[in-house]
C-alpha cells in the first residue's frame, strides 16, 4: 500500500509538471494551429533562468516564477513577432519545420553558453510524511505549485472575458473577429502565455531534476503524448492526460525499468490514436 | 423496363440525439435523372455520405441500419475507392480539388481508376476538359480556378472515372443563374451519354426541368417520390417548405 | 505503368544521360584511385542523397511528413550488425536482409501510423524513433545495449563509397522514373486532398503503405553500408535526431517534392559544411537551425524553385527590354 501511494504521488507530481508544459503546447496549437517543437526549450530556459536567479535571490526559487513570468512573456512575444507570426494558420509542416529550426538554434546556443554540464537548483532538503509515505519537500512544493498554476489557467480560460476570447479564437477565428475580437492580439498573447507556462514548468522542474541544455528534448515528447492523449487544443484534456501519463510512467518504472518507462510516452501516443484518432477528449 | 441501378433500403442514421435519416427507401433506374431535394436539415447531405462511403479521417459514416445496393453489389460498408471502382462517381458539395495540381492533372487522376498509363490518362483528360468547357484552363492550378470552374472540374474528374452513376451534391449552390443553366445543360448532355444521374439540391427550380423523378426529404424522412409536376402540387411538400421559400417552378 | 516508366527513361535529355555516365565513370575511377578523404566525403554526400530521396517520397510526394526518418537508418545499421555478429551471415546477405527486414517493420507499423492525420503522423514518427532508440538500448543481450556493437571492418572504404554512390543513384533514378506514373500521381493526389483521392478510386491505404515501405528500405540499406564501413554503432549514433534534422533541412532547401531537390540539398550542405563549419560543431548546428527558420519563412519551396522563379523573372525582364 505504501508503495502504491508513493508511486501515485510521484506520478501525480511528475504529471503536474507535464501538465504545465503541455498546457502551453496545446493552447498554442488550439489557437494558432502551430505545432511548437521548440516548446521544450522554453522549459529548458526556465530551468536555467531559475538557476541563476535563485542564486541571486539567496535560494528561494519559487520567487523566480512571478519574477520571470513577464520576462518570458516578453521573450515569447518577441519570438512570435519576429518569426512565428509568419506561419500562423499555415500548413502544419511549416510550423513544425520552423519551430524545429528554432529549437535547434536555441539548444545549440545554450550549449555554447552553458556547456553540457548538468545542474540542479538546490533548495529545501528533507521530506514530508504523508499517509506513511515519504515525499521530498522540493517535489511536493513543485507539484503543488504546478497544479495551482494549471488550475488557475484553466479557470482563467473558462471564466474571464479574455479567456473566453481566447477560446473563441480557437474555435473559429473569423466568427471571433466578427464579434470584435482582435485575433492577432490574441495570437500574441497566447504565444506569450504558452511560453510562460513552459518556462514555469522548467522553473519547477529545475528544483527536482538535474538539467542541461538538452532537457527540453526529453520533455517535449512527453508533452506531445499528453497533448495527443488529451486532444490537441483541449486544455483540460492536457491536464488530465498529463496526470495519467505521469502515473503510468511511474508504474512502469517501478514494475520494469526506469529506462523503459521513457517508452511509455510513445506507446501512449500510438495506442490513443489507434483507438481515438482525435485524442481521448477530442480535439478543439 | 430499365434495370435498377441504385437501391437504397431502409437507411437510417442518427448523430447523438439527432435523427438525420430515418428509414429512407428508394431506387433509381438506369438512365434516369433523379433529384433529391428538401429544406435545410432534411438529411440530404447525410444521405449522400451514407451512400457514397466517403469517410473523413477519424469519423464513421456507416448507416445505423439499412442497405445500399449498387448494380447488385451491397456497397453499404464499402470504402470510397471500391465504390468508385464499381462505377459510382461523386461530386462533393464543398469542392474538393487536388489543390496544387493543374486542371488536366486533376482529371487525369480520375482516369487512372481503370487504367494504368498516366500518359494515356493525360490524353483522355484533354477530351474531358473540352466536354466540360475547361479546355482553356488546362494548365491552371486548381487553386486558381473560380468556383464555377471548380465545379466543372469536379464533374470532369468524375467523368474520367467512367462511371455508370454520377451523384452531385448541391452542385448548384453558389452559382449564378446563367451558370446554373450551363450546369443543367451539362447534366443533360452527360445523361444523354447514358450515365444515370442523382442530383441532391436545395434549390427546387434548378432541378425541375431536368429530373424525371423528384424525391423529397424532410426532417430525415422521405415524404414524396414522384414526377416534378406532381411534387409541386403535393401538399406534404408544400407544408415542408412553408416558412422557407418555395422556389417557383 | 511500365510503359510510363519506359517513356520517362526515354525522355531523359542528353545532358542528363551524359551526367549519369560521367557519374558512373567517376565512381569507378574513384574506387580505384580516389583519396580516402574525398571518398569519405562523397560517401557522406551519397548517404544523405539516399536519406533525402527516400524521405522525399513519403514526406514530399505523399505529404506525410515524417520526423522519425532516422529510425529506418538506425535499424538498418543495427540489423546488419546483429545478423553478422549473432548469425555470422556474410555481409552482402546481412545488408540485403536488413533492407528487407526494415521494410517489413515499416509495413507492420504502417497500419496504425498511416491512419493518422499529418500532425499526429509527424509526432508519432518522432516518438517512434525515440522509442526504437530506447528499446535497442534496453535489449542488451541482442544489441550490446548502450555500449553498442563493434564489427571487424568488413569492407574497404572505397567499396563502401562505391556502394553508397550506387544506392544514391538508384534512389534518384527511381524517383525520376516514377514521376508521371499512376503510382506517384496517386501519391500526389493523396497529398493534395486525401478525401478526394479516395473518392477517385485510389486505395489510399495501400498506396501510402507502399510509399512508406519504399521510404524505409533505402535508408536501411544506407545504414547497413554505413556500419559495414565504420564498424561501430550505438543507440545514440544510430537514432540521432540530428540525422533527421539534416535530412529534412537538406530536402526542404533543395526542394521538397522534386526529383533533384534531394540531390542539391546534400551536395550544397555537405560541401559548405566541410569547408566552413566542421570546426565549430555547436555554432554549426545553431546556424543550421537559423537556416531552417529562414528557409521556411522566405523559401518555403526550396532553393531550386526560388532560383527558377528568379530565372523566369529575369527572362521576362530581359524579354521586355528587348
Amino acid at each position: 500500500m505504501g508503495d502504491f501511494l508513493s508511486i501515485l504521488i510521484s506520478g501525480l507530481i511528475m504529471g503536474s509538471i507535464y501538465a504545465l508544459l503541455a498546457g502551453g503546447l496545446t493552447l498554442i496549437w488550439g489557437v494558432m494551429r502551430i505545432v511548437n517543437l521548440a516548446h521544450g526549450e522554453f522549459l529548458m530556459l526556465g530551468c536555467f533562468a531559475t538557476y541563476y536567479l535563485s542564486g541571486a535571490l539567496g535560494g528561494i526559487p519559487l520567487l523566480a516564477i512571478p519574477l520571470l513570468a513577464p520576462v518570458f512573456f516578453l521573450f515569447g512575444a518577441v519570438l512570435y513577432l519576429l518569426v512565428v507570426r509568419k506561419i500562423v494558420n499555415a500548413p502544419e509542416l511549416m510550423s513544425m519545420l520552423l519551430t524545429f529550426g528554432v529549437s535547434i538554434f536555441i539548444i545549440n546556443i545554450s550549449v555554447l553558453v552553458w556547456s553540457g554540464e548538468m545542474r540542479i537548483v538546490e533548495y529545501l532538503t528533507g521530506s514530508y510524511q504523508i499517509g506513511g509515505v515519504l515525499i521530498s519537500k522540493p517535489r511536493l512544493v513543485a507539484g503543488t505549485v504546478a497544479v495551482s498554476i494549471s488550475l488557475g489557467m484553466y479557470l482563467f480560460l473558462q471564466k474571464t472575458r479574455l479567456g473566453t476570447a481566447i477560446r473563441a479564437v480557437s474555435y473559429d477565428r473569423e466568427i471571433a473577429e466578427q464579434c470584435g475580437i482582435n485575433a492577432n492580439l490574441i495570437y500574441l498573447l497566447v504565444f506569450g502565455i504558452g511560453t510562460v507556462l513552459g518556462a514555469s514548468a522548467g522553473s519547477l522542474a529545475s528544483t527536482i531534476f538535474a538539467f542541461n541544455p538538452l532537457v527540453g528534448k526529453h520533455f517535449i515528447l512527453k508533452a506531445f503524448a499528453v497533448t495527443v492523449l488529451g486532444g490537441m487544443g483541449n486544455f483540460l484534456g492536457a491536464l488530465i492526460g498529463a496526470l495519467i501519463i505521469g502515473v503510468v510512467e511511474q508504474v512502469f518504472a517501478y514494475v520494469l525499468d526506469a529506462q523503459i518507462s521513457a517508452a511509455v510516452a510513445f506507446v501512449v501516443i500510438i495506442a490513443t490514436l489507434l483507438v481515438r484518432p482525435r485524442g481521448i477528449m477530442g480535439e478543439r | 423496363m430499365s434495370e435498377t441501378i441504385l437501391q437504397v433500403e431502409d437507411l437510417s442514421k442518427r448523430f447523438g440525439g439527432v435523427v438525420a435519416n430515418q428509414n429512407i427507401t428508394f431506387s433509381v433506374a438506369e438512365g434516369e435523372i433523379v433529384s433529391i431535394i428538401g429544406p435545410n436539415g432534411a438529411g440530404k447531405s447525410t444521405l449522400f455520405k451514407m451512400i457514397c462511403g466517403v469517410r473523413p479521417k477519424g469519423s464513421t459514416r456507416k448507416p445505423d441500419n439499412g442497405r445500399v445496393r449498387f448494380r447488385g453489389h451491397d456497397i453499404t460498408a464499402l470504402p470510397a475507392h471500391r465504390i468508385c471502382h464499381l462505377g459510382l462517381a461523386l461530386v462533393f458539395q464543398e469542392t474538393e480539388p487536388l489543390r496544387a495540381m493543374t486542371a488536366i492533372e486533376n482529371v487525369a487522376v480520375g482516369y487512372l481508376v481503370r487504367h494504368e498509363s498516366y500518359h494515356e490518362a493525360l490524353q483522355r483528360a484533354e477530351g474531358i476538359l473540352e466536354r466540360v468547357g475547361l479546355a482553356d484552363r488546362r494548365d491552371s492550378t486548381a487553386s486558381d480556378l473560380t468556383l464555377a470552374e471548380l465545379k466543372r472540374l469536379e464533374i470532369g474528374r468524375a467523368l474520367a472515372t467512367e462511371p455508370t452513376l454520377l451523384m452531385l451534391d448541391e452542385t448548384m449552390a453558389g452559382l449564378t443563374l446563367s451558370e446554373v443553366q450551363e450546369a443543367l445543360g451539362l447534366v443533360r448532355r452527360i445523361n444523354g451519354e447514358g450515365i444515370t444521374i442523382i442530383l441532391i439540391e436545395h434549390v427546387l427550380e434548378a432541378v425541375m426541368a431536368v429530373s424525371k423523378r423528384v424525391i423529397v426529404l424532410d426532417q430525415g424522412r422521405k415524404i414524396a417520390d414522384e414526377s416534378p409536376e406532381a411534387v409541386v402540387k403535393d401538399p406534404a411538400v408544400v407544408k415542408a417548405y412553408l416558412g422557407g421559400e418555395i422556389e417557383n417552378a | 505503368m511500365i510503359k510510363d516508366i519506359l517513356r520517362n527513361l526515354g525522355r531523359l535529355g542528353w545532358p542528363w544521360r551524359i551526367l549519369v555516365v560521367l557519374l558512373v565513370a567517376g565512381t569507378v575511377m574513384f574506387y580505384f584511385t580516389g583519396s580516402p578523404y574525398y571518398q569519405s566525403l562523397f560517401l557522406a554526400i551519397a548517404m544523405y542523397v539516399v536519406l533525402c530521396s527516400s524521405w522525399n517520397i513519403i514526406s514530399g510526394i505523399t505529404g506525410y511528413v515524417s520526423f522519425g526518418h532516422v529510425a529506418f537508418w538506425g535499424l538498418g545499421a543495427y540489423i546488419t550488425a546483429v545478423l553478422i555478429v549473432k548469425l555470422d551471415l556474410p555481409w552482402p546477405l546481412a545488408l540485403l536482409s536488413s533492407g528487407i527486414l526494415t521494410g517489413v517493420f515499416a509495413a507492420l507499423i504502417s497500419y496504425p501510423i498511416l491512419k493518422l492525420s499529418e500532425v499526429y503522423f509527424a509526432i508519432s514518427m518522432l516518438a517512434l524513433a525515440e522509442t526504437v532508440k530506447i528499446l535497442v538500448g534496453y535489449l542488451r543481450g541482442l544489441t550490446g545495449g548502450g555500449g553498442g556493437i563493434y564489427l571487424r571492418p568488413l569492407i574497404r572504404p572505397n567499396l563502401a563509397f562505391a556502394l553508397m554512390t550506387a544506392l544514391a543513384m538508384i534512389a534518384v533514378l527511381l524517383t525520376y522514373v516514377l514521376q508521371d506514373t499512376k503510382f506517384f500521381k496517386s501519391l500526389m493526389a493523396i497529398k493534395n486532398n486525401e478525401l478526394a483521392a479516395g473518392s477517385l478510386g485510389i486505395d489510399t491505404t495501400r498506396r501510402k503503405t507502399q510509399a512508406f515501405i519504399l521510404s524505409a528500405v533505402f535508408p536501411a540499406l544506407a545504414g547497413g553500408i554505413y556500419i559495414l564501413n565504420v564498424a561501430f554503432i550505438d543507440p545514440k549514433t544510430a537514432f540521432d535526431i540530428g540525422i533527421t534534422l539534416n535530412t529534412i533541412m537538406m530536402t526542404v532547401f533543395g526542394g521538397l517534392g522534386t526529383v533533384i531537390g534531394p540531390v542539391i540539398g546534400p551536395v550544397v550542405f555537405m560541401l559548405l559544411s566541410e569547408t566552413l563549419w566542421a570546426r565549430f560543431p555547436f555554432v554549426h548546428k545553431a546556424i543550421l537551425g537559423a537556416i531552417i527558420v529562414a528557409l521556411v519563412i522566405f523559401l518555403p519551396r526550396g532553393i531550386l524553385s526560388a532560383v527558377m522563379r528568379g530565372i523566369e523573372r529575369l527572362r521576362m525582364r530581359l524579354g521586355r527590354a528587348a
